[in-house]
């Protein structure tokens, strides 16, 4: 038996008491009590997950339209109000709005807004383009691979859906299901992307894209994001290309190896005795693997002491950036000719 | 825990999203101020709407403000922050002035709870040279060496003992001594 | 936590295993730096909860030097726990027994009171001579610099460098020695 039907006939039992006014001594307690029971009847402890809140467009204070305006004037951007209200509107809510209206009786059912489907692949295709050319002009040193892994983990469902909810579309974005997806949150994004390429130019629409998508690289090693396999044998082709002699590994510093918690020191060095890289690790082989991913992260220029990118650069779309080298044809001579 | 406050949760100050790294943006997505028309603790709201609440809002467009008339009840402020947090406050019995700070506070303010922190201060590159390790600045040839090892075990010293001092003589005498049977040889010669 | 991160975090907390010989040297003194090694006192970063404490290795135990009376003078009380249990024991006798014991009270006693005592005195391997297991000795890397300096015996001098060795004066050749 649920709790509601355990205290229903108490609480219309008791609305009555307390609407009573010839009743004396009447408890105000009783009331209060059974008012946060009511409240807590979907609670965890009896196995029901508790419902989401109600939707902020549902509430007496909400103003669409103004909610839109300062949405933009909150991102900087000027947007068309035509075309921000059409990012924001997902097939579904077109759907089920027609279908209302069909319910209804209207046979031709009038929508003030459209929906973002052409804007979305535009948008995602820019902002690829995008993001793709900063990550070359910001890590000239990189390889496509690391490149492309990089761009791959800032387009994720996850990454744009948490940015879109943190610029605030949480709210204003209309689709048919409640609570909000990732998904729904993801193409909006895009779509937003592209009103605002519509409404500006590129150049801006690029800069909305830097200041939003890319920083969500802030705190991240750009590293962790692309997975080498075997550094080793990727760094001794880089010396091939470059056509030295390979480098060697040496242990150079060994603590407690007869303990759990033995520590091996591993350092990559080149024909001049120079240290390239430095690795650690609780294995001589771990330790070793290390050291050639740092000798990598050395020449690729994202080590820990490099200068982390930069967000503030002004980059120009329309001029064709050509592809970074891939981790077969890397070489550094190059590259340091081509940066000058 | 803290020192001035059991209950008050202690952390660090994080930036939503990483604001400031891109661009700014405000953090407040909408104020809304719930008043009564008549009750005197509604004063001071209804007269920051009447005067200040006009130019507030042109100035700041970037979020809404909803009013929101409640008979007979206290007045309250509740804002909206893009980190899906609310902030509430009671507005009973403030006067103009208060209020319009109040509101100037939230629009300057992130979603982040009122808190301790530990830090004033936040960086995602803590260490420039290196984390330290017990290995950091420590000569490479300690790994060559077999232990125990006479030359690392003795003491520093710092002064020459009574006994080099006496050989240190001992040389210089024999020195002055050779160098003069020397000059002697020179001499008879 | 990334591999790089953890690895790099191993690297940080990583327990270097220190060697001291304790040959003619103060126990006490001794124990002092011991006991910074063995807390971890000695690393930035250091904190209590941290478990960032150093293994120490202390070897010739058995020819440690106790100050001016200390051997005769210093007792070492035990009781058992039992009415009439108490016992006194002096610093010579104690070595006796066991020649760790001194050099291990003595570490023992410059470490903070506490739980903690029991896992930094574990740290601590303590031996009489200079036979050291093989396998403790292959994790040390690094030595505890002695505090006294410790002199050459007159045995250890060649016949050779005795003969050489400046003299200031010497006895006369009737002079019989007692």
């Amino acid at each position: 038996m649920s709790i509601q039907k355990l205290f229903s006939t108490a609480l219309q039992a008791h609305r009555t008491y307390l609407f009573s006014i010839q009743a004396h001594g009447f408890k105000k307690d009783v009331s209060r009590k059974l008012m946060e029971l009511y409240k807590r009847k979907e609670d965890i402890e009896f196995g029901k997950t508790p419902s989401p809140p109600p939707p902020r467009s549902s509430y007496l204070e909400w103003n669409y339209d103004a909610e839109l305006y300062s949405f933009g004037k909150r991102l900087g951007e000027h947007i068309e109000p035509n075309l921000l209200a059409q990012s924001l509107t997902q097939r579904s809510f077109i759907v089920v709005e027609e279908e209302k209206q069909k319910a209804v009786g209207i046979e031709d059912p009038i929508l003030n807004v459209q929906e973002n489907t052409p804007l979305v692949d535009e948008g995602k295709s820019f902002t690829s383009r995008y993001v793709k050319q900063y990550l070359r002009i910001a890590l000239p040193f990189f390889p496509e691979e690391g490149i492309q892994s990089v761009h791959n983990y800032l387009l994720t469902e996850k990454v744009i859906a948490n940015i879109a909810s943190h610029i605030g579309m949480n709210d204003i974005v209309q689709t048919a299901e409640y609570p909000i997806e990732t998904s729904s949150l993801h193409s909006c994004f895009f779509a937003l992307v592209e009103a605002i390429r519509q409404s500006n130019d590129d150049h801006t629409a690029g800069n909305f894209v830097r200041d939003f998508v890319l920083t969500q690289l802030g705190g991240k090693n750009v590293n962790d994001l692309w997975d080498i396999e075997n550094p080793e044998d990727k760094l001794n082709t880089i010396y091939r290309n470059h056509g030295e002699e390979l480098p060697e590994p040496r242990l150079v510093g060994a603590s407690g190896k007869n303990t759990i918690l033995a520590n091996y020191r591993v350092a990559f060095y080149n024909k001049d005795k120079q240290m390239i890289g430095l690795g650690f690790g609780e294995s001589v082989q771990i330790a070793k693997e290390m050291a050639a991913r740092d000798a990598l992260r050395r020449l690729f220029r994202t080590s820990e002491r490099d200068a982390p990118i930069k967000y503030n650069l002004d980059i120009n779309t329309s001029q064709q950036k050509k592809v970074n080298p891939s981790l077969e044809e890397w070489n550094e001579k190059i590259l340091l000719q081509a940066t000058g | 825990m803290s020192k001035t406050h059991l209950y008050l949760r202690t952390g660090f100050p994080r930036a939503p999203l990483a604001n400031g790294l891109g661009r700014y943006m405000c953090q407040v997505k909408r104020i809304t101020i719930k008043f009564c028309k008549s009750h005197g603790s509604s004063r001071g709201v209804r007269d920051f709407i009447e005067t200040d609440m006009i130019d507030f809002v042109k100035q700041n467009p970037e979020f809404v403000l909803y009013l929101k008339p409640r008979r007979h009840h206290s007045p309250h402020l509740i804002a909206e922050y893009l980190n899906g947090e609310k902030f509430h406050m009671s507005f009973h019995n403030f006067n103009r002035e208060e209020i319009s700070k109040w509101v100037n506070l939230m629009k300057t303010r992130a979603g982040a709870p009122i808190m301790a922190y530990r830090k004033l201060g936040h960086t995602d590159n803590p260490s420039i040279q290196g984390v330290w390790s017990p290995f950091a600045n420590q000569d490479t040839s300690l790994n060559v060496t077999s232990f125990p090892n006479e030359k690392l075990s003795r003491k520093f010293q710092t002064e020459p003992t009574a006994t080099e001092l006496l050989l240190e003589m001992f040389k210089k005498q024999q020195l002055e001594d050779s160098e003069a049977n020397e000059s002697k040889e020179e001499e008879s010669k | 936590m990334s591999a790089y991160e953890r690895v790099k975090q191993w690297n940080t907390f990583a327990r270097i295993w220190h060697i001291y010989d304790a040959k003619w040297q103060n126990p006490f003194d001794s124990a002092k730096v011991i006991s910074k090694h063995i807390q971890g006192l000695h690393k930035p970063i250091y904190h209590p909860l941290n478990n960032c404490g150093d293994h120490v290795i202390v070897f010739n135990s058995r020819h440690i030097a106790l100050p001016g009376y200390e051997w005769k003078k210093r007792a070492y009380f035990h009781h058992t726990g039992y009415p009439g249990g108490a016992s006194w024991t002096l610093a010579w006798q104690l070595h006796e027994i066991n020649p760790t014991l001194v050099m291990q009270k003595a570490v023992k006693w410059e470490l903070p009171r506490g739980l903690s005592k029991f896992g930094l005195m574990a740290r601590l391997h303590i031996f009489p001579d200079e036979e050291i297991p093989e396998e403790l000795l292959k994790n040390v890397t690094s030595q505890l610099r002695q505090l006294r300096p410790v002199p050459r015996t007159l045995d250890s001098y060649s016949d050779k460098e005795i003969e050489e060795f400046p003299k200031v004066m010497d006895y006369p050749n009737d002079y019989i020695l007692k």
